[in-house]
C-alpha cells in the first residue's frame, strides 16, 4: 500500500474524517482546455505535484486541475461508477488499475501513449498494470518500502550499530529496550486506510522468510493466508508489535497512534523511539515536526535497509503510483504523455521525496542524498516485489487484510483472523472475462 | 414648511450648544481634588503602602477564578473575575505619574503592576497544573479564546477602557468602579490564559496571550494618560518635578511602541475579518454541496492564495465526498483549498426495559 504524505486524518468511533484538497491554480475560471486529475496526494505532496506541472501548463495552455482525497480508492470507484470520472487518476494500487480496466472504466495506453508508458519502465512493473495484453497505466513514481528509519546522532551517542540481519535487528531491539528506551514506534491508524502499515510489515517479512516465489503465490492466492509461512511472518511481526517492551506506548499503542504520530516519534530532541519502519515518504509524514530535522547519514534522521536472514538475497518491497486514463481528449493524452516522460521526472525529482521508475534516469540526477541512496538500494536489490496488498483484489488488499491485521493488533486471535482474510477473497467469476466492445 | 420658527426643534446654534454641554470640559482641578486623587492612587499603588496586601490577594483570586472560568467555559465566572480585578489602581497611578512627570511614582506603580501580573500568572499556572494539564488552544471556547488573541479591535477596546478609567477617576460621579471592570475585561482573561498555557507547555498559545496582555496594558495606560492629561490632571502649579523630562521621553517611546504593535495587529484584525467572511461563504457552499448536513463547527482560513477548511458535520446519512467540497471551494475562489471533514452520523437510539 503506497501512501505519500497523507496527514491530518483522524478517525474516531462513530466519526468519519476525510481530507481533500482542490488545486485550481490561481485562476477563478479557465481560459483554455482543462484536464482534471484525481489522486490520493494531499498537503505538501499535492503542492509539489501541481507545482511540477506549471511549466507544462504554461507551454501548452492546458489548465491542470488536481483534486486529492484521503479516501481516494473508494472515491475514485464511486466517481467512475456514476459517470463522473476524472480525465486522469494517480492510482497507487495496480490491483485497482486492473479492476478499473476489467470493468471497462479505464482506457488503455494506445499508440504513442503505449510507447511512453512502456519504453522506459521495467517490464515487471508494466505487467502489473496490464490486462489482456493492453497497458492501462503509466508509472509515475515508486516508493521503496523496506526501510528502517533511525537517528544516527542518537545511535552514535549510545554506541549502537546498524544491523544487517533480522537477528541483529532483534538484538538491537533488545539492547535498546534494556537501556530503558522504547525501540520501535508503530502506528497503524490512517482514517479509511487504517492497517496498511501492519500489512507492509507482514509483506516485508513474507518476502524475506518465505522467499519471492512463495510471495508471488500468496499474492495470486495460490497459497492462503492460513499457510504456515504467512502465519510465521505475522508472528515475527507480532514479536515486535505485541511486545510491550519493544514498542513505544506498549503493545496496544499501535492501534491508538496514527501513522503520522508514529513517524514523528523517531525525531526530535527526545525521540520516543529509536527505530521506525516506514517507506521512503516518511519525511512527508513528519509535518511541522520535520522542520529543522537534518536528514543525513550522520544527522538527526537516516535510514537503513530492512534486514533479512543471514546470507539471504537483498530484497526491496515497492509501492508506487500509476496514472490511469478515463477520457481520451487530446489534452488528457498530452498530459498523460508528459507525466510518463523523462522531462516530468526531472522536474519532479528536483524536489526531495520523489523516486522515478524510469530506467534511463541516472541516480546521480537526484539532488537529494536520501532519494539518491534509496534509489540506488532499490536498483541494487536482488529481489524486488510490489506491495502485496496493492496487488490483491480490493476486497482483500485494501479491505480484509488491512482490517484483519488491525484487529489482530487489537487482540484478535491470529488463526481466525487469517481465516477471515482468506474468506474475503473473491470467488472466481462464473463467466470468462470479455474485453469491453468485444460483445455483440 | 420652514422649521425656523418651530420651538420644539433645536436650531443649529441650539444643537451646538447641546453638544458643548455633552462633551466634558477640561477643568482645572482644585488642589484638594488633586490631592485626593493623588492620595487615592499613589498611596495604594505602592507595594510598601496599605493597599498592597489587598492588591495581591485580589490578583491571586481574580486570576484563579478567571482560569477556572476559562477551563469551565463559564462566562459568569470570568465576569466575576473581572469584577475582582485590581489592576486599575496601579495602571491609573502609572498614567497619573506620566501626566505629572513623577518618575519615582511611575516606577513604584509599574513595580506593583509587575508583581500583580506575576501573582496572577502564578495562580493561573497552579490552576492549570492541578485542573487542566495538557490544555490545548482548541479546548477553550471560541469566545473566551478570542480574548487571549490580540487584534486591533482588542487594542481599541483597551484604549477606550483606559480613557474611561482616566475620565472616571477625575470625575468620580462618572462611576469609577465600572471603569475598573472595563479595565479588567482586557487584562484578566489574557493573564489567566498565560498561566494555563504555561502550565500546559503550549508555547504558541502562551505567546499569543502574552502579546495580548502586553498590548492591552500598553493601550490602557496610554488611554488613561491621554484622558487624564485632557481632563486636567496635569500639575499646573508650576512645580519643578525631578525626572519629568525622562518621563516625557518614556511616554513618547511608549506611544511609538504601541503604534508599532498596532501595525501587525491591524493586519491580524483584517485577516480575522477576511476569515469570518470566508467562513460565511464556506457555510453557503456546504449547504449547496450537501443540504442534508448540519454544521457543528467550522474553522476556515484563507491566506496567501491558499485556503484551509476544517469542518465538523452531523447528518442523517454519509455526506457527499469531501473532494467535491474542496473542488467547489477551489473553483469559487481560484485558490488551492484543503478541506478536512469530520462527520458524525446523527442517530437516535431509545430504549426502555421493565422488569
Amino acid at each position: 500500500m503506497q501512501r505519500g504524505g497523507r496527514s491530518g486524518r483522524v478517525i474516531a468511533a462513530a466519526c468519519l474524517l476525510v481530507a481533500a484538497v482542490g488545486c485550481g491554480g490561481s485562476r477563478p475560471s479557465s481560459v483554455g482546455p482543462v484536464v482534471t486529475v484525481f489522486g490520493g496526494l494531499t498537503d505538501e505532496e499535492a503542492d509539489l505535484f501541481v507545482r511540477s506541472l506549471s511549466d507544462f501548463e504554461h507551454d501548452t495552455g492546458i489548465d491542470v486541475r488536481y483534486v486529492g482525497s484521503s479516501n481516494f480508492e473508494s472515491d475514485l470507484q464511486e466517481r467512475v461508477r456514476r459517470g463522473d470520472a476524472p480525465d486522469l487518476a494517480l492510482v497507487p494500487q495496480p490491483g485497482l488499475v486492473q479492476q478499473l480496466a476489467a470493468d471497462g472504466y479505464a482506457l488503455p495506453y494506445d499508440g504513442d501513449l503505449a510507447v511512453a508508458a512502456t519504453g522506459d519502465i521495467d517490464e515487471r512493473l508494466v505487467e502489473l498494470v496490464s490486462l489482456h495484453g493492453a497497458v492501462y497505466a503509466s508509472w509515475y513514481s515508486i516508493a521503496p518500502k523496506s526501510l528502517v528509519w533511525y537517528s544516527p546522532r542518537e545511535f552514535r551517542t549510545r554506541g549502537l550499530e546498524v544491523p544487517t540481519t533480522w537477528d541483529g535487528l532483534l538484538a538491537l531491539t533488545d539492547e535498546i529496550a534494556a537501556s530503558g528506551s522504547a525501540p520501535w514506534c508503530l502506528g497503524v491508524r490512517d482514517g479509511g486506510s487504517t492497517g496498511w502499515v501492519a500489512t507492509d510489515w507482514v509483506e516485508d517479512l513474507v518476502l524475506r522468510t518465505a522467499g519471492p516465489e512463495a510471495y508471488d503465490a500468496w499474492v495470486a492466492h495460490d497459497i492462503s493466508f492460513g499457510d504456515r509461512r504467512i502465519a510465521t511472518a505475522v508472528e515475527m511481526f507480532g514479536a515486535i508489535a505485541l511486545n510491550g517492551s519493544r514498542v513505544s506506548g506498549g503493545n496496544r499503542a499501535s492501534v491508538e497512534l496514527t501513522v503520522q504520530q508514529a513517524a514523528r516519534g523517531v525525531v526530535g530532541a527526545h525521540p520516543e523511539c529509536l527505530l521506525h519502519r516506514q517507506a521512503s515518504f516518511l519525511p512527508d509524514l513528519l509535518g511541522a515536526a520535520g522542520r529543522g530535522v537534518e536528514i543525513a547519514p550522520d544527522g538527526d534522521l537516516w535510514v537503513f535497509p530492512f534486514p533479512g536472514a543471514e546470507g539471504a538475497d537483498s530484497a526491496m518491497l515497492l509501492g508506487g503510483t500509476a496514472i490511469s486514463r478515463f477520457t481520451d481528449t487530446p489534452e488528457a493524452r498530452r498530459l498523460a504523455a508528459h507525466l510518463a516522460s523523462l522531462d516530468a521526472a526531472e522536474l519532479r525529482t528536483a524536489q526531495p521525496g520523489f523516486i522515478t521508475p524510469l530506467r534511463s534516469f541516472d541516480t546521480a540526477g537526484y539532488p537529494d542524498e536520501l532519494d539518491r541512496t534509496i534509489a540506488e538500494w532499490t536498483l541494487a536489490a536482488e529481489v524486488v516485489r510490489f506491495d502485496a496488498s496493492d496487488l490483491m483484489p480490493a476486497e482483500v488488499g485494501v479491505g480484509a487484510f488491512w482490517q484483519g491485521m488491525t484487529a489482530w493488533l487489537s487482540g484478535a486471535r491470529l488463526g481466525p483472523t487469517l481465516a477471515q482474510i482468506d474468506a474475503a477473497w473473491p470467488q472466481p467469476a462464473a463467466v470468462p472475462y470479455s474485453p469491453p466492445g468485444s460483445q455483440g | 414648511m420652514s422649521s425656523a420658527g418651530d420651538p420644539s426643534r433645536p436650531s443649529g446654534r441650539g444643537a451646538g450648544e447641546v453638544l458643548r454641554r455633552l462633551v466634558p470640559r477640561r477643568v482645572a482641578l482644585t488642589a484638594e481634588q488633586r490631592d485626593g486623587i493623588e492620595h487615592a492612587l499613589y498611596d495604594r499603588a505602592d507595594l510598601a503602602g496599605p493597599g498592597a496586601r489587598n492588591f495581591l490577594v485580589l490578583s491571586l483570586l481574580s486570576s484563579t477564578i478567571a482560569a477556572l472560568g476559562l477551563l469551565l467555559d463559564s462566562a459568569p465566572a470570568v465576569i466575576g473575575a473581572m469584577l475582582l480585578g485590581p489592576f486599575i489602581t496601579p495602571l491609573l497611578a502609572m498614567s497619573a505619574a506620566l501626566v505629572q512627570g513623577v518618575a519615582a511614582r511611575l516606577w513604584r506603580a509599574a513595580l506593583m503592576t509587575l508583581v500583580g501580573v506575576l501573582a496572577s500568572v502564578a495562580a493561573a499556572t497552579l490552576v492549570g497544573w492541578v485542573v487542566g494539564p495538557g490544555l490545548r488552544s482548541e479546548d477553550l471556547s471560541g469566545q473566551l479564546l478570542a480574548l487571549t488573541r490580540p487584534g486591533l479591535l482588542d487594542l481599541a477596546i483597551a484604549f477606550a477602557a483606559g480613557i474611561a478609567a482616566g475620565f472616571a477617576t477625575l470625575r468620580t460621579e462618572a462611576g469609577g468602579a465600572l471603569s475598573g471592570v472595563a479595565v479588567s475585561v482586557t487584562i484578566e482573561p489574557p493573564l489567566a490564559a498565560m498561566g494555563l498555557f504555561l502550565a500546559a507547555g503550549n508555547h504558541v498559545a502562551l505567546r499569543q496571550a502574552v502579546l495580548a496582555a502586553v498590548t492591552n496594558f500598553g493601550a490602557l495606560v496610554v488611554g488613561a494618560t491621554v484622558a487624564m492629561a485632557w481632563w486636567g490632571f496635569a500639575d499646573r502649579a508650576g512645580r519643578v518635578v525631578p525626572g519629568r523630562a525622562r518621563v516625557r521621553w518614556g511616554v513618547a517611546v511608549w506611544v511609538v511602541a504601541l503604534a508599532a504593535v498596532a501595525v501587525p495587529l491591524a493586519a491580524y484584525s483584517r485577516q480575522v475579518v477576511e476569515n469570518t467572511r470566508y467562513e460565511e461563504e464556506v457555510s453557503a457552499v456546504i449547504q449547496e454541496w450537501d443540504p442534508s448536513v448540519r454544521i457543528v463547527t467550522l474553522d476556515a482560513e484563507i491566506r496567501g492564495g491558499r485556503a484551509t477548511v476544517k469542518v465538523t458535520l452531523s447528518g442523517p446519512r454519509t455526506p457527499e465526498p469531501a473532494w467535491r467540497l474542496a473542488e467547489m471551494l477551489s473553483e469559487r475562489r481560484g485558490v488551492s483549498t484543503t478541506v478536512e471533514v469530520t462527520f458524525t452520523l446523527a442517530t437516535e437510539d431509545r430504549a426502555v426495559a421493565t422488569p
